[in-house]
């Protein structure tokens, strides 16, 4: 049995953008990686190739279609398959909100020792609440709040947390010790969208505080591992934009940000960063 | 059937403020449960699950969910209806959520998300202000739960205890009374207490108030041990409108009462950022009550002895 990194994330984390930039790099020679055999099924990026490729956004995964994907990569000597359980996304979110991990989802857990979270963070809410000052003064003024949705939603660190404790649990880790569990790369996306120069820890600690108290106090520093990504590079809005695309190809954009802050073009890396 | 009165002081459905033998009869206790209003308390789809945990706040029967792994520290949150306990719980996840850490340990997971996430959903700002959680029922009893990893990286589970204030009154009167059932389980299995001063109820009912605190430390007193108490003055930025008479004489009493014991004030409303009353104060008692119950343990063995375990499962399983 080969090596398998997971790939994890909710709808819209940026994927779909990943995977196929991740593709055309493998096929222009643009990685020190390469492709151990051809990919069975392409069809889950296609569109987004097609896209990217034309200069535009590509549209976003519809949640529902459950797509297994996964590409045979090869490490130096080793066969690693990064893998994609389900595609959408809408499982992820299911595992949390109806607390069940189907037999595809346990049998990748337990066989994977590399696990990708994709985070994008200007999805992340951050609600007022009511410890925050400017509540207090808003209050006082009796002036209107911000307007945030009456729907009872979990909120994101939660999420996250639980998420993880369930998949830690499938695995079959044990809570009680911090070294025995899968190393975790946890995956900034859409760094671009943040306009920040800041290292992807900081900006974890400063988006997500309890998440990642969580990870420090459960993860062995040395199985732990924050990055920033951007697999576009840039926002495709613009028609100056559009013609980099067009006429460079997608394959020269998107960067990856390391723990320690520097940029490197090689989104690819990121394999080396997950595998342990 | 779980539901509240609409009449604030009424203990219902223990026993009907106007005195109806069944409290079902009574025109208050239907205006705040009548049929339309169930739909917000809809159940919620049948969920079939193979994880031995739910994220809903555990009950008592459901304790050795946790505890298997060691046994836990209990921290009973005692006090008066509305004094500000199950907000109390809200605002210690707000803080959490925002990344405010213990002293001396670290956050490493809870088998109650879904708990301490409506909390704190229920402090969130919305268009209509803040809405503070409800009243708690009176039958319920339900433990909130926190794993935390200490320095060793050795981890230790945390239960929090939300019972509703009607059953202390109770119990605070008569400890036997047969409607004190949950008072008396917090009582007799925590390692530590929080108590609740209501500054609110000090400003209003005065001296009647006061009594009602002092009643209920007697109470906590009777077998208290050595376990620690931390008492809370909640709402505390109103605190300086409680007379000064009536607050020096309540700290006089409960210092006399109890020793090992502190006092401290909190609030939900910032006037600064960081404030000490809400930011620091909130996590400070729960700094302070584990730093006593950890001293504790060396020396007296209060936890981790096996004879503790056992009776935890048979206490927990049977009821």
């Amino acid at each position: 049995m080969g090596t398998s990194i997971l790939l994890i994330g909710k709808p819209h984390s940026s994927k779909t953008v990943f995977l196929s930039q991740f593709y055309s790099k493998l096929q222009k020679n643009k990685s020190k990686l390469k492709l151990y055999k051809s990919v069975d099924d392409l069809s889950p990026i296609s569109g987004a190739r097609e896209a990217l490729a034309s200069g535009e956004e590509p549209q976003t995964t519809p949640s529902e279609k459950s797509v297994k994907f996964y590409l045979p990569i090869q490490v130096a000597e080793k066969q690693v398959d990064l893998k994609c359980p389900e595609y959408g996304g809408e499982q992820v979110l299911s595992i949390v909100e109806n607390r069940e991990l189907n037999k595809e989802w346990t049998a990748s857990l337990q066989e994977s020792n590399s696990w990708i979270l994709f985070i994008r963070l200007n999805n992340v809410n951050k609600p007022l609440d009511i410890s925050d000052v400017t509540y207090s003064e808003q209050h006082h003024k009796n002036e209107k709040g911000p307007v945030s949705e009456t729907e009872y939603k979990i909120s994101d660190q939660s999420f996250f947390i639980e998420l993880l404790q369930i998949l830690l649990h499938a695995k079959g880790t044990d809570y009680h010790k911090v070294n025995d569990k899968p190393k975790l790369t946890i995956v900034l996306t859409c760094w671009d969208e943040m306009n920040t120069e800041e290292k992807p820890y900081n900006v974890l600690q400063s988006k997500l505080p309890l998440l990642l108290n969580f990870l420090e106090s459960n993860w062995d520093e040395n199985y732990l591992n924050i990055v920033g990504l951007s697999a576009q590079g840039f926002s495709l809005t613009t028609p100056e934009n559009k013609e980099k695309y067009q006429i460079e190809g997608p394959e020269e954009f998107g960067y990856l940000v390391l723990p320690d802050g520097a940029q490197t073009n090689d989104i690819t890396e990121l394999i080396e960063q997950a595998l342990l | 059937m779980t539901g509240k009165c609409s009449n604030p002081e009424c203990a219902a459905p223990i026993s009907c403020h106007e005195g109806k033998e069944k409290h079902t009869e009574c025109e208050f206790w239907m205006k705040s449960n009548s049929p339309q209003s169930k739909t917000k308390t809809a159940p919620k789809k049948e969920k079939k699950s193979d994880l031995p945990w739910t994220g809903d706040a555990l009950t008592i029967d459901e304790l050795p969910k946790v505890t298997y792994r060691n046994t836990p520290v209990i921290i009973g949150i005692i006090g008066n209806a509305d004094a500000g306990k199950t907000t109390y719980l809200a605002m210690l996840f707000t803080l959490l959520l925002r990344g405010i850490k213990l002293k001396e340990f670290d956050f490493c997971g809870t088998k109650t998300i879904n708990a301490w996430d409506e909390l704190y959903q229920k402090l969130r700002v919305q268009q209509q202000g803040v809405t503070f959680p409800d009243p708690t029922p009176a039958q319920y009893i339900r433990l909130l739960h926190l794993a935390i990893r200490n320095q060793a990286k050795k981890l230790k589970d945390i239960l929090i205890s939300d019972a509703s204030g009607e059953v202390f009154s109770i119990w605070s009167k008569n400890r036997n009374d047969e409607n004190a059932e949950n008072a008396r389980w917090i009582y007799e299995h925590s390692n530590a207490f929080i108590l609740f001063i209501d500054c609110d109820d000090l400003i209003n009912r005065k001296a009647l108030a006061k009594t009602d605190i002092v009643d209920m430390a007697q109470m906590l007193k009777h077998d208290l041990r050595n376990r620690p108490v931390i008492a809370v003055w909640s709402k505390s930025d109103k605190k300086e409108e409680v007379h000064p008479i009536i607050r020096e004489k309540l700290q006089e009493e409960l210092q006399e009462l109890f020793e090992n014991y502190k006092e401290i004030d909190i609030s939900n409303f910032s006037s600064d950022d960081p404030d000490v009353l809400v930011h620091k104060n909130n996590i400070t008692v729960l700094d302070w009550l584990l730093s006593r119950v950890f001293t504790m343990s060396k020396s007296e063995i209060l936890f981790e002895n096996d004879s503790t375990i056992n009776d935890i499962f048979l206490n927990y399983k049977s009821t």
